[in-house]
């Protein structure tokens, strides 16, 4: 070590903690921390195969996408995992956070090479469904009663090019669910295995600059639950880029949802809904397509969330290593800027390679945490004597309140410190304890669980019942009025990489023992619940108001 | 703004055991420096980063042997940002302000730093300080990183002079460009951000043609044409350095081509 290093070390050794008591306006030790708790789980049954362990074609460095939902009612999360070439997989939870293998009786078995796992009750009837993306024909299972059925075909659907990112939103305000698929690349598998390509010396998989990208795809969903392809009607086929990842929220507040997609190393779009006639790409205008010195990054994953507490949607996407994930942080008149410096994500990225991510309240306090998973494309990168890994650790950012992040004291806990090739990402309450827990899916491997073991504030958590053909309330907007501090949420907004996420909304409250509750549904109507008190669950029906409550946790 | 740097070299000496820097070797370190000059010269462009671990090993070295020298701690510096070792960088940089408060280099490359820790007073105060018009080829980056972070502290007349400065002194500067499109577009000029916005694809567009070529004469680096194109497309965008580089290598293969020769000499003459 230099003396130049040694110095410097000692210095931040001297900063961290030679003087004494910790000086007013200093940052509070972290509460946050998470604990692997995939073998106590009965989750590392599940090993996720994708192809070669050299990633020999492109379609082998990503996938893994992973569900938590209620599959059978019962009130707990179960999981599913998206397998590439491997079987696919189910687990039923207990209740407590243990998970048992129940692939074959569920019927959620698919032979096609599988991407993401998008859980969602599209027809309306209460019970979950879930729309899995392939290379090959897309699968939509039908939730019956606990077991699944495939209608993909039936009700058209079963997109048979490379999918990766799907949506289920309202997009034509008629009150049910359409869909977004987001396409990849139009694959020949065994020309592009001929092929490859340099990354700093070494040769890597071809791809995906220089093979043909797939549009995306919107379908409307009639009222007979049948879908209609309107990609072209509507403008979507327009472009072809290498899309990841779609987000589905209502960019401008005029009321229609719009969409957000990540594309690998093309711009990313922001599909501005011209009130159900039409899609128009505004992500240049509005500052969430590029980089800030204007380069099309490697986007992956995507987080939506008010992570500055100022009422507006916030953006995150995660990129390739060497570069930067992005914070786009939402400003007046539609606006966004590149915020992520200000906020304090810059450095901290820049050997990761990042996929699924999260914006959560892990630690209750009222302000968004950040989460993300990470891994290499290339297992040839640890030959390289880079920065950067193939597995690598992912990483939890703290929000210090005013969307400013910082790497919580201690790391996050031993959950993670762990390195794999991650990439799936779904949050929701495993162990029923009332707060978030996260599920990773990993390349070539058995996924991670991380429990949430964080010292955390007082919560509020709401299940929203929506309408008639949406009983899941997607798309609503929940306000949470904690004091001086407004809280803002989406339902199932769609965050992360290729998964679905728990659609309760969690509100953080910190020390204070109540919020004065306001639903926006999707309709436009408004719900003020009043004053709610916190430490319990609380199942708010549209057109109703409370109609179940529960104490949180067991 | 200084003084914490200057207190920042205090505390250097006093974690060192308070004996003051260590006993110059003057010549081994300028050996040292030499070596990883050499080695960190002979990396640029190179996708193995086994030149640059070298680069970072001489260049530390000289600065341990030699605690005296700005430029050492600068150079080294340079290396370890290229690396990604971006703390590192930092240190090496404040290291050469606390010897030499008017390293125009290090104030450049320190500010650039700041600003992506979202430090933004502290990046212009160095940006400021390092007089981007005087940096020679890295003027035009560095009038647009000061720019830049005059953009987001808010002001915006300023941030824009300063982007059409750098894109008078380099063209082919991407970035400039777009940030320009946006500023003007937040001050209200819509035809000049069309403008701008116009010749960012343009020269986005260009700068995809010279990574192309760049990558097929790295491929096959006896193609005198491929090195020509490089240089040719560099040359247009600005990028005298990279033109100069691809005009040498060209040369070394076809010492007589007369084109490259006067190419090469009306880049030496702008210099």
């Amino acid at each position: 070590m230099t003396t130049l290093r040694r110095g410097a070390a000692i210095l931040l050794a001297c900063s961290a903690g030679c003087g004494g008591d910790t000086p007013p306006g200093a940052p509070q030790p972290s509460a946050l921390s998470f604990s692997d708790a995939t073998a106590a789980s009965g989750l590392d049954a599940f090993h996720h195969s994708n192809g070669t362990p050299e990633n020999r074609t492109i379609d082998e460095s990503f996938g893994a996408g992973v569900a938590l939902f209620d599959a059978d009612g019962d009130g707990d999360l179960d999981a599913f995992f998206a397998s590439g070439d491997g079987p696919d997989a189910f687990f039923e939870n207990d209740g407590r956070g243990v998970f048992h293998d129940r692939t074959q009786e569920s019927g959620l078995s698919d032979d096609t090479w599988s991407y993401g796992a998008l859980a969602r009750d599209f027809d309306g009837d209460g019970d979950i469904d879930l729309y899995l993306t392939n290379r090959g024909p897309n699968r939509l299972f039908e939730n019956r009663g606990g077991s699944f059925v495939d209608i993909a075909a039936e009700r058209g659907v079963a997109d048979p090019r490379w999918s990766s990112g799907a949506c289920f939103f309202d997009y034509d305000r008629d009150g049910d669910l359409d869909l977004y698929v987001a396409n990849h690349i139009d694959l020949d598998k065994e020309a592009a295995a001929t092929k490859s390509q340099d990354f700093f010396g070494a040769q890597v998989y071809y791809g995906p600059l220089g093979l043909e990208a797939e549009p995306d795809a919107l379908y409307r969903q009639e009222a007979d639950g049948t879908f209609t392809d309107v990609s072209s009607a509507m403008g979507i086929d327009a472009v072809a880029y290498y899309a990841f990842h779609v987000v589905a929220f209502d960019w401008d507040g005029d009321g229609w949802q719009d969409l957000y997609v990540a594309n690998d190393s093309t711009p990313n779009i922001l599909w501005h809904n011209e009130e159900g006639r039409r899609f128009v790409d505004v992500g240049g205008r509005s500052g969430v397509s590029l980089s800030a010195s204007g380069s099309p990054q490697a986007g992956m994953g995507v987080a939506l969330g008010d992570c500055d507490g100022d009422g507006d949607a916030d953006l995150y996407v995660t990129n390739f290593s060497e570069d930067y994930f992005t914070l786009y942080q939402a400003q007046a008149g539609g606006r966004f800027r590149d915020a992520t410096a200000p906020a304090g994500l810059y450095r901290v990225t820049l050997a990761s390679l990042g996929w699924g991510t999260v914006f959560e309240d892990f630690d209750a306090d009222g302000d968004l945490d950040l989460f993300v998973a990470n891994g290499h494309v290339f297992p040839q990168v640890d030959q390289l004597g880079r920065q950067t890994h193939y597995r690598q650790p992912n990483q939890l950012f703290e929000n210090d309140g005013q969307g400013h992040f910082r790497i919580p004291e201690g790391g996050g806990g031993p959950g993670l410190a762990l390195a794999a090739a991650s990439r799936g990402v779904a949050v929701g309450d495993v162990d029923g304890d009332g707060d978030r827990d996260i599920l990773v899916g990993n390349l070539d491997g058995p996924p991670t669980l991380l429990r949430n073991d964080s010292r955390a504030g007082n919560a509020i958590v709401l299940q929203l019942v929506g309408g008639e053909r949406n009983s899941q309330a997607l798309g609503a907007r929940v306000r949470a009025q904690v004091g001086e501090r407004v809280l803002t949420r989406t339902v199932g907004d769609g965050s992360g990489f290729l998964s679905t996420s728990s659609t309760r909304v969690h509100l953080g409250l910190g020390p204070a023992t109540s919020a004065r509750i306001e639903v926006r549904w999707t309709d436009g109507r408004t719900l003020d619940l009043g004053d709610l008190a916190a430490g319990r669950r609380y199942t708010i029906t549209a057109g109703e108001g409370v109609s179940a409550e529960a104490p949180l946790g067991r | 703004m200084l003084r914490p740097l200057h207190l920042c070299l205090m505390l250097l000496c006093a974690c060192s055991g308070g004996k003051g820097p260590s006993p110059v070797d003057a010549g081994a370190a300028e050996q040292a420096f030499q070596r990883g000059r050499a080695q960190q010269l002979q990396h640029a462009g190179n996708p193995s980063n086994e030149r640059l671990n070298a680069a970072i090993e001489y260049l530390e070295e000289a600065c341990r042997l030699d605690e005296t020298r700005a430029d050492y701690a600068y150079f080294a510096g340079r290396a370890r940002e290229e690396h990604g070792d971006l703390l590192e960088a930092r240190a090496h940089y404040e290291a050469a302000l606390a010897l030499d408060g008017s390293h125009r280099g290090a104030h450049w490359r320190l500010g650039g730093l700041l600003h992506q820790e979202g430090e933004l007073e502290a990046a212009r105060s160095h940006l400021e300080a390092a007089q981007p018009e005087e940096l020679g080829e890295n003027a035009a980056q560095a009038l647009f990183d000061l720019g830049w972070v005059l953009e987001e502290l808010g002001e915006l007349e300023s941030a824009r002079d300063h982007y059409r400065r750098a894109v008078e002194l380099r063209v082919g500067l991407t970035q400039a460009w777009y940030r320009l499109s946006r500023v003007l577009e937040d001050l209200g000029d819509p035809a000049g951000a069309r403008q701008a916005e116009q010749r960012y694809q343009e020269v986005f567009a260009q700068d995809q043609e010279l990574a192309s070529a760049r990558h097929a004469a790295r491929s096959n680096p006896s193609d005198g044409a491929a090195w020509w194109t490089v240089a040719r497309l560099a040359a247009d965008l600005g990028r005298t350095g990279e033109a100069r580089a691809a005009l040498q290598a060209l040369l070394a293969l076809e010492p007589k081509n007369a084109r490259a020769r006067s190419l090469l000499d009306e880049l030496e003459d702008e210099r």
